[in-house]
């Protein structure tokens, strides 16, 4: 037993004491007979009073019985056998799972805060990430549900506009085959078809034509051409850029004439430097302002994503010119070197070990065959290979220099595809090796998802937001949502917003804007449940945490008011009823 | 007061009473009257009743006032009934007085009047009009009534469409909804020179031989007031009614689509789009089967050449012949003389598909040593009004001449004249000799580079002549020609200099800026891209016809540039001896084709300005300054409506709106034309996309119509090449950090 004071204790007993002092005082002197039984009367009504202050309660330990979670799909053998393991666990199903007996329902993922110390185990599909929020003491086994046919793994990135992009994904299959296909706007785009049973990763390569929010859609065909299954995919592409490049050459080439006019026709601001002498240059400026390009220098060259020389250019570039383009490559901008033979302070400025004198054929993965220059990248930097020959030797490749990039593209003669008329293929060979090497833009902050595709109406979204400095106010569909920093990363915040109606919504913050689809519950279901059934792996344990098994509560019970009324009753009657005895 | 004077107010009063309500009476009357006429002169019931108001209000007015009511009093009465009643002796006045003011007697007159006031009064009969009244307002009703009854009957045939009745102007059935198109029959009358049948169709897309004439039968379930039918040129017809049915014709010279609409019931109706699939008239076709087109014969007196061919067209051929041309002499005095040959058989060519046969006999030609004949089949075909021809190529036969000519230079001349090809095509011949001859000494790989490069100048010179006969980017003779990009022909002559040795030029170690690169510096790019060889070629999209040269030079070089696409492969597979042969023969026809005083060759390169000697290898740049120049250019898109609109109707099929707006509709519209063009060019593709398009300008926007738009509007936009993407960062200090990290390996 136990007490619950209304007051300090000390305070209860020192009235306790003075009342029973003056109030025995006064009965002492009070003319009457029967004393003794008066004086005991007294001390049952101050008794009372005080146990209806003082609230004495009872303490009682009990064991509480850990519980089993029932989510839709479960297996019921699993659970029998959790049970002869656990025979005294209880079983609780959320609405959508079958009944099993025995089991008592769950009505929403609320409940599972005040249950969730319990829940040794959960069988299923399980529970959305966001409900494992309730179950703050994961101590669980996971049981899932057996596979089922249909997506388990689906990745939808921003893609983009005019490129060859790939949605990929994981497709589970009992039996084959099935056809996969991805329908644009416009109609099929692409196909695949899966042949062997299990669980099988696909890629379906697409090019937009239009950047902007457009739904896309994916079907499962059998093998007689019946359509299983059609889901909408509403995909983010995202506009081209538009590149600011700097040609240096020494003399008129080919290369970089026909590259310039490629580039200047797709709306391209391109600039070309021809030296005529050591301080005279031939500059033409396509999509740019007119300038002078006389002199490399810092502010110059900020004004560029890319530059692209060969040897003989950087070779005649002055130790001034030099320095200024070193540091303006520190500072972000790319640097695209063509080379053309040996030349030693453009080999080392490149960061290559060796540039073969003369140019060798080569034959690329496409199935284009052209001239190049052998290159050895010098093995003291990281590499990233844009493009590469079927024997793996680096064609075009990239290292970082602190912000910036330096790359070289060493095939030649590249402009014979625009002779023919092949400006596709001539765009394959040197838009990538352009996007890859040119300066990586940097924003003050961004804003991203952490909930993963699909989003459903009326389930949370979580974003983040990383800023240098505190974020302005992050509107979700023109609602302003509340923001909260991460407690070790600075300027790291993280926000949740609950989408209301299905369709596209549009999370900003500041000047950076990012959109997500939501869909009406029962789309996507197969991914819904794989990607539940990852993260209930990912949150579970591999066996129950014996805490569960060992759970008590300790219970409180008061005493009765009711005892103390009737003493101090008892009390009252004597102290009235003595002297007339 | 006394009783007898108030009785007299009870009698003003009953007066004034029944004349109102008779001038009610009238005035209603008057009013119904108004109202009826009214509505029989097909008044607005709104109009008909204003005007009844006014009229029973100025009637009930004007006859108040006109009796002088408003003026009717006590005395007035009195006055009344001492002009009808005797009796009353015109004391009918001291009724009105008190007694106390009258006098004995007045007072004894009063007493008697009021003896007998009551009974006289009794018979007092007031000036009334009652029986005008009634006929008036009897009349009104009756016009009302009438009116009311015959507007109701209009009114119920009106809105009672569901009671038929006989239309009086064709009998047929008015059963109340809209006309719809029940019946059509369509027939096609071909032209008669195809000898095609007539042919009736069901099926509103028609394909058709060009230059039919399509009659239209068009039968409905009403009678429209209006049907007409818009063509996609833009031209409609409006379609008469005939008997009940609605005919037009139309003569289809040009492939479209097609719409009818009709108005019934103040409601548009419209069909979908038809196609309308002009299937042209091809040219005739011939084929020369048994001859190469270019044959030399070393000479003799006569020499009979069979001609086989195969004549074909359509729908029939009626003329066909060969033309050949026999060149003779040299020199100025080069003589040509064309001659028309009617094939043997058939002597007469008909039908659609004809074999033709003749024999060239080059004495009956009266040919000599060192002549030519070039001779090509021309065919015409039966086409009304216009006929079309169409001929072969020019085939070549050339008989050997008698006569050796040599080369010479002229010494003196001030411009050489002397094409520079001929002595490249002699070192080649030379250097592979050489490089036979020295094969044994060196080693393979030394060999086969130097066989390599003499490949690359055997290239050089093929593109070269490729040059004259307009195949500067052939890949090769065999291969079809693809569309070049637009900045290809800009940079001809840089594929020239690239390729070929520029020692043969005047400019040979690029002492000076070329004329060239100030062309290059011209800001426009229109003119950028207009080619130097541009100003002096044809300008015919036929290949063959942009050179310089009759075609029977054409042929020689055609022949000799196929020998260098074989000499090159040789060389390119290391083995020059085999080359050899097709180098000979290559200098053999270069040498006839310059020799060949019948044509005037002179080269088609740049002749720049000779420069001062004291100007030569100075190494003075003083003259020379930088240049800058800027211009835009901006992507072209070839659907820039339909780009605007794809965003629209994405948005629209998100979250439908109840109409659009006038921008909407702009939009829509503008990528409609866009969409309508590629109809025009590809009506079994885009055609069905432009019923649902006209749906979403006329408001329905419903799903499948927004889908199926969109559809078309991704399907027409083209493929692009590859783009740029852009990877973003956040500029955090994490960042940073990870770069300060990896500066640390860009350094080691």
């Amino acid at each position: 037993m136990t007490i619950q004071p209304l007051f300090p204790l000390w305070t209860i007993l020192t009235g306790f004491v003075l009342l029973l002092t003056i109030l025995s005082w006064l009965e002492i002197r009070r003319a009457a007979g029967r004393l003794v039984l008066r004086l005991t009367a007294l001390v049952l009504v101050l008794s009372a009073i005080a146990g209806l202050v003082i609230q004495p309660v009872w303490e009682r330990v009990e064991k509480e019985a850990g519980l089993i979670l029932l989510t839709s799909e479960f297996d019921a053998q699993t659970v029998d056998s959790v049970l002869q393991v656990y025979p005294d666990w209880e079983v609780i199903r959320m609405p959508d799972a079958a009944r099993f007996p025995g089991s008592k329902p769950v009505e929403d993922y609320l409940e599972l805060s005040a249950l969730g110390h319990r829940i040794g185990a959960i069988a299923g599909a399980g529970v959305p990430p966001y409900a494992l929020e309730y179950i703050p003491k994961k101590h669980f086994q996971y049981f899932p549900s057996p596979p089922a046919v249909g997506f388990t793994d689906l990745l939808t990135p921003v893609y983009q506009e005019g490129q060859t992009n790939q949605l990929r994904g994981k497709f589970y299959l009992q039996e084959g085959p099935l056809s996969l296909l991805l329908k644009s706007p416009g109609g099929i785009v692409d196909s695949t078809v899966l042949k062997e049973p299990g669980m099988q990763a696909f890629s379906l390569p697409f090019r937009p034509k239009s950047s902007g929010q457009w739904d896309y859609a994916v079907t499962v065909k059998d093998s007689s051409g019946h359509i299983l299954n059609e889901e909408q995919l509403p995909l983010v592409v995202a506009a081209k850029k538009q590149l600011r490049i700097l040609f240096l050459q020494a003399f008129p080439t080919f290369e970089i004439r026909y590259l310039k006019d490629f580039l200047a026709d797709r709306g391209h601001a391109v600039a070309v430097r021809t030296q005529i002498s050591r301080d005279k240059f031939r500059t033409e400026l396509v999509n740019l302002p007119m300038g002078d390009l006389g002199r490399l220098n810092s502010a110059l060259l900020a004004q560029f994503d890319l530059v692209v020389g060969d040897g003989a250019a950087y070779d005649l570039l002055g130790r001034n010119e030099s320095g200024a383009l070193s540091t303006a490559v520190e500072n972000g901008l790319g640097f695209l070197g063509l080379p053309d033979g040996e030349r030693r302070a453009y080999r080392q400025w490149l960061g290559l070990a060796g540039i073969a004198s003369q140019a060798d054929t080569v034959h690329l993965t496409a199935g284009a065959s052209l001239p190049a220059y052998a290159v050895r990248p010098g093995a003291s930097y990281e590499w990233y290979t844009v493009q590469r020959s079927r024997t793996e030797r680096p064609v075009a490749a990239y290292r970082y220099r602190e912000k910036g990039k330096i790359g070289f593209q060493s095939i030649v003669e590249t402009y014979t595809y625009l002779l023919r008329g092949d400006s596709m293929r001539y765009a394959e060979l040197w838009m990538p090796v352009l996007e890859a090497v040119q300066r990586e833009s940097y924003s003050t902050h961004s804003i991203s998802l952490l909930t993963d595709f699909p989003i459903y109406v009326g389930e949370p979204v979580d974003f983040r937001v990383i800023a240098g400095q505190a974020p302005e106010t992050v509107f979700a569909n023109d609602a302003e949502v509340p923001l909260l920093e991460d407690y070790t990363l600075e300027g790291v915040w993280y926000g949740r917003m609950w989408p209301e109606r299905a369709g596209w919504h549009r999370l900003v913050s500041g000047e950076r804007a990012l959109q997500f689809y939501a869909f009406p519950p029962g789309k996507w279901s197969d991914l819904k449940i794989a990607k539940n059934q990852m993260q209930m792996a990912a949150a579970s344990s591999a066996e129950p945490s014996p805490v569960v098994s060992e759970q008590t509560k300790t219970l409180l019970e008061p005493v009765s008011r009711l005892w103390f009324y009737l003493v101090f009753l008892l009390g009252g009657g004597l102290l009235w009823l003595a002297p007339k005895l | 007061m006394t009783g007898e004077n108030t009785y007299i107010q009870k009698l003003k009063n009953r007066y004034l009473l029944r004349r109102m309500a008779e001038l009610s009476l009238l005035a209603v009357g008057f009013g119904f009257l108004a109202y009826g006429i009214g509505n029989l002169l097909h008044f607005t019931p709104g109009a008909s009743w204003a005007t009844a108001l006014l009229l029973a209000v100025a009637v009930w007015l004007g006859r108040f006032f006109q009796l002088g009511l408003h003026r009717v009093d006590e005395r007035a009465i009195v006055s009344y009934l001492n002009r009808n009643f005797a009796s009353l002796e015109d004391s009918t006045d001291l009724l009105l007085a008190r007694p106390e003011t009258l006098g004995p007697l007045q007072r004894l007159q009063q007493q008697k009047l009021f003896s007998h006031f009551e009974k006289t009064v009794e018979q007092v009969s007031w000036p009334q009009y009652w029986s005008v009244a009634f006929l008036v307002s009897l009349l009104g009703l009756s016009v009302f009534g009438a009116s009311k009854i015959g507007w109701q009957q209009a009114e119920i045939s009106a809105e009672m469409p569901a009671s038929p009745i006989l239309d009086s102007r064709n009998d047929t059935v008015d059963t109340g909804v809209p006309a719809e198109l029940s019946e059509s029959a369509i027939t096609v009358h071909p032209p008669a020179y195809t000898r095609l049948g007539v042919m009736t169709s069901e099926d509103f897309n028609l394909r058709i031989p060009e230059g039919s004439r399509v009659h239209w039968e068009l039968i409905f379930s009403g009678t429209p007031e209006k049907v007409g039918v818009i063509f996609s040129n833009g031209d409609s017809i409006k379609v008469t009614d005939s008997a009940g049915k609605f005919l037009f014709h139309r003569t289809i010279d040009q492939s479209g689509y097609y719409s009818l609409y009709w108005r019934d019931r103040e409601q548009l109706k419209t069909t979908d789009f038809y196609k309308l699939e002009m299937v042209e008239d091809q040219a005739p076709r011939a084929v020369i089967t048994n001859q190469e087109q270019f044959l030399e014969y070393p000479w003799q007196e006569e020499i009979a050449v069979k001609v086989r061919s195969e004549l074909s067209d359509d729908y029939g051929l009626s003329e066909a012949y060969v033309v050949a041309t026999v060149s003779k002499g040299s020199g100025e005095s080069v003589k040509f003389r064309e001659e028309r040959l009617p094939f043997s058989h058939p002597e007469q060519v008909a039908g659609k598909r004809v074999q033709a046969n003749l024999e060239l006999n080059t004495r009956a030609l009266g040919m000599g040593p060192g002549d030519e004949l070039y001779y090509y089949i021309e065919v015409w075909d039966n086409r009304r009004p216009q006929r079309q021809s169409n001929r072969t190529e020019t085939y070549f036969i050339q008989l050997e001449d008698t006569i050796t000519q040599t080369i010479s230079f002229e010494a003196g001349l001030g411009v050489d004249l002397m094409p520079e090809y001929f002595r490249s095509q002699r070192q080649i011949i030379i250097d592979s000799e050489k490089l036979l001859a020295e094969k044994k000494s060196i080693e393979k790989q030394a060999f086969d580079t130097r066989s390599n490069d003499l490949a690359h100048d055997q290239k050089v010179l093929r593109l070269r002549y490729g040059q004259f006969l307009g195949e500067e980017f052939e890949s090769g003779i065999a291969q079809t020609t693809e569309p070049e990009e637009t900045a290809a022909p800009e940079n001809e002559e840089e594929l020239l200099e690239k390729y070929g040795h520029a020692h043969d030029s005047d400019n040979e170690h690029n002492l000076v800026p070329e004329q060239q690169h100030e062309h290059d510096e011209n800001p426009n790019p229109e003119e950028r891209e207009a080619s130097p060889i541009a100003a002096f070629a044809h300008s015919h999209d036929n290949l063959e016809e942009a050179t310089f040269f009759l075609r029977s030079v054409k042929a020689k070089l055609r022949a000799a540039l196929s020998m260098m696409w074989d000499a090159e492969l040789q060389l390119r597979m290391n083995d020059p001896a085999a080359s050899l042969p097709y180098q000979y023969r290559i200098l053999k026809l270069l040498k006839e084709i310059s020799n060949d005083s019948r044509i005037y060759v002179h080269r088609t390169g740049f002749d720049a300005p000779p420069i001062k000697e004291e100007k030569r290898l100075s190494g003075e740049l003083e003259t020379v300054s930088s240049s800058r120049s800027a211009y835009r250019r901006l992507e072209q898109s070839p659907y820039p409506a339909i780009e605007r609109a794809l965003p629209l109707i994405q948005n629209l099929i998100e979250q439908p709106p109840a109409g659009l707006n006038t921008s909407e509709q702009e939009i829509l519209l503008a990528a409609g034309n866009e969409l309508a063009a590629a109809a025009i060019e590809q009506p079994e593709v885009y055609l069905i996309y432009l019923s649902p398009l006209r749906a979403l300008l006329d408001g329905q926007l419903d799903q499948e119509h927004l889908q199926t738009v969109q559809e078309a509007f991704w399907k027409l936009l083209p493929e692009r090449t590859r783009t740029a993407g852009g990877r973003e960062q956040t500029d955090h200090g994490l960042q940073d950090a990870f770069i300060k990290q990896l500066k640390g390996r860009t350094y080691q």
